[in-house]
């Protein structure tokens, strides 16, 4: 019972963060007629119609009527799917990676909750429109290193300016759970020299899983200070501390954890750390979930899955290990969700999930894991994630499946506005393939 | 139903091929296939005859007869390709840059091959039977590269092959000049622009001119009966005189279309041919160009934006300059990218409509003929060597995936194999961990020996991780 | 014209220098160093390794050397008598490659090949590409006898393990120096040396500053040295056959000393581990028709039949792999890494099944007094206890060319013995005397702690007196000799 009025608190309190965040809608009617719907969350419609209209989608059906202002798609032989999410990413934030001028993931220090991804996403990268290209429509950015990074945004992939491109921000909150050797190029000069597991290495990280716990302890003293303060005039307010202060939503459980995980030691720690401050916890990466299925399973634990198309981490591992990660959970029942953790190559999601598909997750649920699972993990699966009236019209129109590598985006709306398919390489491609 | 029918079938015939590869010698049928052939279209229904590891026929089931004892598996379902030929792998090396110098051509890969790198049997799972592995990029010229087929299990010697045609790693632009590397304190080295890397190439040249002249000098005049000392061998010189006598292949990382012109007309100053542009991302710019020039281009199929050169490569390069006439491949350069090598020509028919067929040469014909081994490899067509993969499906679906690997009709790669290994592994690793335990401390502390320490690699140079892991990982 | 027969009458003398070199290379220097007392050794077992073992056997020793050895002996008026009874006696045991009796300073600063536990391989990395190019480690010249500086304490340990002889060799670097078989005994360092130099040991590790700096970079950098070695040979040979109208070639320190290795006189030591470094070393050897042993070669339990088809030697390391203290998941291991570790003590039986020539090293083992307690090991996993001593004292006796002096207890013989309380190789064993060239130690009653004792991480029981305490932990990545190999089953 308890629980129960826990859950629901805290989803009235995602409820209130949404409002706030809903992107900047496109006005005007729009059709797409005749096509294949992939709704996700309710089959397949052979050969149907999706009106939109100011941003949203208003109808779905073999025989949904088209107000006669809607500019009509015909979408005989296309598919419409929903726009696929990206749920770890750095878009934005980067643009070259090797040239740190251009590149804005990582601030200083090892607690930066006060960090805000979208304040430095550039909504005129070239990587956004490249990002969309095969049909991605919506990313998680995320801000980089230390223990906590900072806070993640959840955005389209289209706008003028960073504020009607967010879906939602904060949408979590990026730690990691410190690791021998953390710190340090882990895969780095002599690709993926791991340092040695001595005391050293392993005292560093006793210290930083410390000084991870002692954050939040100051965290929770600090919101009970201000609290008390405002509460009671009598109590000298404590000064305010901006990281401290950017971790309230979090403690408070209004924010998600974003916990970058990979070992099954740090999985289970981080999942016994987000039990004692009774975070909402989302686990990033989770290269050995599968080892700790029940676990997730049980404490309803999602995981934001990392590349699909990595290698294994370690000699004796199987060769598709990366590959049938989603699929072991997925058996387990553990929720899970597709990321490419990239900016340049968003562009290759469609294909984690299809790498998961030819390596025994079943095709459907491949698709959920790019569109249905993300949005129920990042709590807008009321906003996207499927092709459901009321929801924003991130819509995507191809020539095939959408996990496929031959298949082509036809179009694309974003916030139910047609979106330009161009980018940096379809123009260089224009102007040189028939150069003299 | 007929999907589970299909799987059965499947692990049936790579039990049955389990057993009828293993031989090596003696005849095989690969019955019943869909044949993509690379060289000559699709054949459906199509078999394979293989013997002594040639493939000795290929067409239609029905025309297509095994002699009696022929080993015979039933590939109804399932397509067969050519094995993969990666022109641009670091894989298998136990040092992959020799970083000291601006001209290092006397290094030869041939001398660090790693044949227990896991890597060799990753790729092999993916279908890939047959790898270029280069010197690394640190140096405007980099050294002597070493083709390897990837018989997991064997030894170095068993995996190189000795008489490919030999080839020298030449390397522009921001990599040899350290723009993207520079090891705090360290001293800079020359070259530092592109400028400095074309004259570090021209220098190398015209040393090695004066030593072809010098050594035709002793051989004149040893001719006229004297007896000269010779002049005196170096190993650098050499390789560098066999290039410009056109006995070693050029094959150059580059990037930048104005870097591309450089070498092709500096190549064309001392009369030879870059056999091979690597990377090449800017090829399509200059694709008339290569054409002319008569490079063959081995490229990245949609890597971008890692680097400032690499920040106007675009996936259309392989269809931009294919329709130019320039013989395209794609490489992975990268232990990742190699094991789903057919994903990467796939995506190739997305970007600039590549017929199938185009797409499929990208990674087995057109690599061999800038290994200069499409005699041997590269395609399914009589006479060549029986490097071939199973597929569950059409290898251009995303949802299709490797069953069987074989190499001169040898199966080195086996899922069902893999799957039955994986338990096995398990139980010996936990019987070793108990037996350790049970030993009474016989373990001393050794001197800390010669650490591995790790060298100079392809990540550090371009500040990019090739396998993938780049920002991703927090 | 005068000042030209001035020049050429040096240059003769330096290639005399040269020649003289080669030559003393090729011959035992020999021992004059003893200590005046005589001795008589009676009333213990003496394993002569060669010949029958003696019960209630005598050994008298004199002026260095075993004068005589057998059942009834008489004893010399003037010799010390020592009552072996219920001792077992041994010729003193060979440690066939290490760096014992060079001064520190020495063997650092050739490349940064070596890292102290604890320190991060990236650091290293960072120092080497930042390293200015040196020399150090690529000069063939460098001898073990310049660097070696022996103190009465230096070998204490050695002799507390058993250990007489040594073929002391820096480990870093590509040239890594001409190594030394020495005495483990405390007089001057001249006075030890049996053979000096006696091999030029080479090693694959590239980690330096300046070109070499790769592992392929090594192997052109050695092949170019031997292709130079051989043009100098072929000038200096051409210039003093007909010195007149020729230009004077230019006098090279290293090619110089690289002349014996060419010519095939002075064996080169390979000193490598994995299999793969293995046969890069034979490889190399084989194009330069050069004279080899390997050493190290913890994983020649592969390829011991290989070994044996070319014919090679090998100077096997007793330092296993080891289980990282620091581990916190043993199943983080790969499997590879286990069957190494469980596979390294059988490489001997291996060797000696294959009929290959191989004697025992400490390689890079710290505690000498795990020698033996290892080479129990090898007993242990299958190889003889007969092999196993005699991979100890007359394999690397004859390996070395010492067969005529050392290696077993014969007449005529140097002396060098090691009195035992029992089996060499039972735990319970402690060496009470030993003698270096007829001198006698006595092994003192242990002072610090015992190794092996529990809670020492695990380790084994030490040997003898004198073992050092159990060292801090050692880097999880500490043995090179077990870096290759692979986890899956092969097909």
């Amino acid at each position: 019972m308890k629980l129960f009025k826990t859950c629901l608190n805290h989803s009235l309190l995602v409820i209130v963060f949404l409002l706030a965040g809903i992107p900047v809608l496109a006005q005007g009617s729009f059709a797409i007629r005749n096509a294949r719907i992939i709704t996700v969350t309710n089959g397949t419609i052979e050969r149907g119609t999706i009106v939109i209209k100011d941003g949203k989608i208003t109808a779905v059906g073999t025989s949904a009527a088209v107000p006669k202002d809607a500019k009509v798609i015909d979408g005989s032989g296309l598919s419409v799917y929903p726009g696929m999410i990206d749920s770890n990413t750095v878009v934005g934030l980067t643009e070259v990676s090797s040239v740190p001028a251009t590149v804005d993931t990582t601030e200083l220090g090892d607690f930066k909750a006060n960090m805000k991804a979208l304040t430095a996403v550039n909504p005129n990268s070239d990587v956004i429109p490249v990002s969309r290209m095969n049909g991605v429509t919506t990313v998680l950015t995320c801000p980089r290193g230390g223990i906590i990074a900072g806070q993640c945004a959840l955005i389209n992939l289209d706008g003028w300016t960073p504020e009607q491109m967010k879906l939602l921000a904060p949408a979590g909150m990026h730690f990691t759970y410190p690791v021998m050797g953390f710190g340090g190029r882990g895969g780095g000069f002599g690709g993926g020299f791991a340092r040695g597991p001595n005391d050293q290495a392993r005292q560093q990280r006793d210290r930083q899983v410390e000084s991870l716990k002692n954050t939040i302890e100051d965290a929770i003293a600090y919101m009970k200070a201000r609290e008390a303060a405002a509460a009671d005039k009598s109590i000298p307010a404590r000064a305010i501390d901006l990281g401290l202060d950017a971790l309230i939503p979090v403690i408070k459980g209004q924010v998600p954890v974003i916990m970058s995980a990979n070992g099954e030691r740090e999985i289970k720690a981080a999942v016994e750390f987000a039990e004692k401050y009774k975070l909402k916890l989302i686990i990033n990466g989770g290269d050995e979930a599968t080892k700790v299925a029940k676990l997730l399973k049980e404490k309803n634990i999602p995981v934001i899955l990392g590349s699909t198309l990595d290698l294994p981490n370690a000699e004796d591992e199987a060769y598709d290990i990366a590959f049938s990660r989603a699929s072991e959970l997925q058996k387990a029942g553990v929720r899970f969700a597709f990321s490419t953790g990239d900016a340049a190559y968003v562009r290759l999601l469609p294909y984690h999930a299809g790498m998961a598909a030819a390596f025994g997750l079943p095709k459907e649920e491949a698709l959920k894991g790019v569109t249905i699972y993300p949005a129920q993990i990042l709590g807008v699966d009321k906003l996207v994630g499927s092709i459901e009236v009321g929801k924003i019209a991130n819509l995507v129109v191809t020539d095939g499946d959408i996990l496929e590598l031959r298949t082509k985006v036809k179009n694309m709306f974003i916030s139910g506005r047609p979106v330009d398919l161009s980018n940096k390489h379809t123009k260089l491609y224009e102007k040189f393939k028939d150069r003299q | 139903m007929k999907r589970i029918h299909l799987i059965l079938c499947c692990l049936f015939m790579i039990a049955a091929a389990a057993t009828t590869f293993a031989q090596g010698s003696g005849e095989t049928l690969i019955s019943n296939a869909t044949i993509l052939t690379a060289s000559h279209g699709k054949i459906e229904n199509g078999s394979i005859l293989i013997r002594g590891g040639k493939i000795v026929a290929v067409g239609k089931a029905a025309e297509v007869k095994a002699g009696p004892g022929a080993k015979v598996i039933d590939a109804t379902g399932m397509f067969v390709t050519p094995g993969f030929v990666d022109s641009h792998s670091h894989t298998a090396l136990d040092s992959v840059n020799e970083g000291s110098l601006s001209v290092t051509a006397m290094v030869r890969m041939t001398d660090v091959v790693d044949d227990t790198d896991i890597n060799i049997y990753r790729q092999l799972a993916g279908g890939m039977t047959t790898i270029h592995p280069l010197h690394g990029s640190a140096n405007s010229i980099g050294g002597q590269n070493v083709v390897l087929k990837l018989k997991w299990g064997r030894s170095a010697e068993e995996l190189i092959l000795a008489d490919a045609p030999r080839t020298i790693k030449f390397a522009l632009g921001e990599n040899p000049k350290r723009s993207n590397f520079n090891a705090p304190g360290a001293q800079r080295r020359f070259p530092a622009t592109r400028m400095g890397v074309e004259e570090t190439i021209r220098e190398a040249f015209t040393q090695g001119r004066e030593y072809i002249q010098k050594w035709d000098a002793y051989e004149a005049a040893k001719k006229l009966g004297d007896n000269p000392m010779p002049p005196k061998k170096d190993l650098k010189l050499e390789a560098i005189a066999d290039v410009l006598k056109g006995k070693m292949d050029i094959h150059s990382h580059c990037y930048r279309a104005d870097e591309i012109l450089m070498l092709m007309r500096l190549c064309e100053e001392f009369g030879i041919r870059v056999h091979t542009l690597q990377h090449v991302l800017e090829g399509y710019k200059v694709a008339p160009e290569i054409a002319k020039h008569g490079a063959s281009a081995s490229i990245l199929p949609d890597w971008w934006g890692y680097k400032m050169e690499a920040y106007d490569a675009i996936p259309f390069n392989a269809a931009v300059m294919t329709r130019h006439g320039v013989v395209v491949s794609i490489h992975s350069d990268s232990n990742e990218h190699a094991r789903r090598f057919y994903q990467e020509a796939g995506k190739m028919m997305k970007y600039g409509d590549l017929t199938e067929e185009e797409a499929l040469r990208l990674i087995t014909l057109n690599p061999a003929i800038q290994l200069r081994l499409d005699k041997r490899i590269g395609s399914i067509d009589v006479g060549k060597d029986a490097d071939l993969v199973l597929f569950n499906g059409h290898p251009f679906s995303v949802y299709s995936r490797p069953e069987v690997t074989m190499i001169e009709g040898e199966v080195f790669f086996d899922r069902k194999k893999d799957l039955e290994m994986r338990d096995k592994i398990a139980k010996e690793k936990k019987e070793l961990i108990e037996r350790e335990k049970k030993l009474p401390g016989a373990v001393q502390p050794t001197q800390p020996a010669q650490m591995i320490i790790p060298t100079l690699t392809e990540d550090d140079l371009d500040g990019h991780f090739h396998d993938g892991k780049a920002i991703r990982k927090p | 014209m005068r000042q030209n027969k001035f020049y050429l009458s040096l240059l003769c003398a330096l290639v005399t220098v040269v020649a003289a070199l080669a030559f003393t290379s090729l011959r035992p220097v020999l021992v004059s160093a003893f200590d005046g007392d005589a001795y008589v050794i009676k009333g213990g077992t003496v394993v002569t390794v060669t010949g029958a073992t003696i019960k209630n056997g005598t050994v008298v020793v004199r002026n260095g050397l075993i004068t005589a050895v057998g059942a009834d002996i008489p004893v010399p008026a003037d010799a010390r008598i020592i009552d072996a009874t219920g001792m077992t006696i041994y010729p003193g045991m060979f440690d066939s490659y290490t760096g014992y009796g060079i001064r520190p300073a020495q063997t650092q600063g050739q490349g940064q090949q070596t890292a102290p536990p604890g320190i991060d391989p990236v650091a290293i990395f960072m120092a080497q590409m930042t390293a200015a190019p040196s020399s150090a480690g690529l000069l063939p010249e460098v001898t073990v006898v310049d660097q070696l500086q022996v103190s009465e304490t230096t070998f204490d340990q050695q002799r507390a393990a058993g250990i007489t002889t040594a073929l002391t060799a820096p480990r870093s670097g590509v040239f890594q120096g001409q190594s030394a078989l020495i005495n483990l005994g405390s007089q001057s360092a001249e006075k030890l040396i049996l053979k000096a130099p006696f091999s030029l040991n080479v090693g694959f590790s590239g980690a330096r500053g300046g070109y070499p700096n790769s592992l392929m970079g090594v192997f052109s950098f050695l092949r170019q040295s031997m292709i130079d070695a051989q043009y100098y040979r072929e000038q200096w040979a051409r210039y003093n056959s007909n010195p007149r109208g020729m230009q004077r070639p230019e006098v090279n320190k290293s090619l110089a000393a690289l002349q014996p290795v060419i010519n095939g006189e002075m064996p080169v030591i390979f000193n490598v581990g994995s299999v793969r470094e293995i046969k890069r070393a034979i490889a190399l050897a084989e194009e330069f028709k050069l004279k080899y042993l390997i050493a190290g070669a913890t994983d020649s339990y592969e390829i011991a039949d290989y070994l044996k088809s070319k014919n090679a030697t090998v100077l096997l390391s007793l330092s296993f792999p080891q289980k990282p203290l620091g581990l916190e998941d043993p199943e983080s291991e790969s499997l590879r890494v286990l069957r190494e570790r469980a596979d390294a003590p059988k490489a001997a039986a291996a060797l000696s099944k294959a009929g290959v020539r191989f004697a025992f090293s400490s390689g890079t083992l710290t505690r000498p007094a795990d020698y033996l307690v290892n080479a129990a090991r090898s007993i242990e996993n299958g190889l003889s206890k007969d092999e196993a001593l005699k991979a100890l004292t007359i394999y690397p006796a004859q390996i070395f060319g010492l067969g005529e002096q050392l290696g077993s207890i014969e007449k005529g013989k140097i002396a060098n013995l090691v009195l035992a309380s029992g089996d060499i190789f039972d735990k319970n064993t402690k060496v009470r005397h030993v003698f270096i060239d007829g001198k006698l130690f006595e092994i003192k009653a242990p002072t610090g702690p015992p190794a092996g004792i529990p809670g020492g991480g695990g380790r084994g029981p030490g040997r003898g007196p004198g073992a050092t305490p159990p060292q801090s932990e050692a880097p999880a990545e500490s043995s090179s000799e077990g870096s290759a190999g692979i986890a899956l089953p092969r097909e």
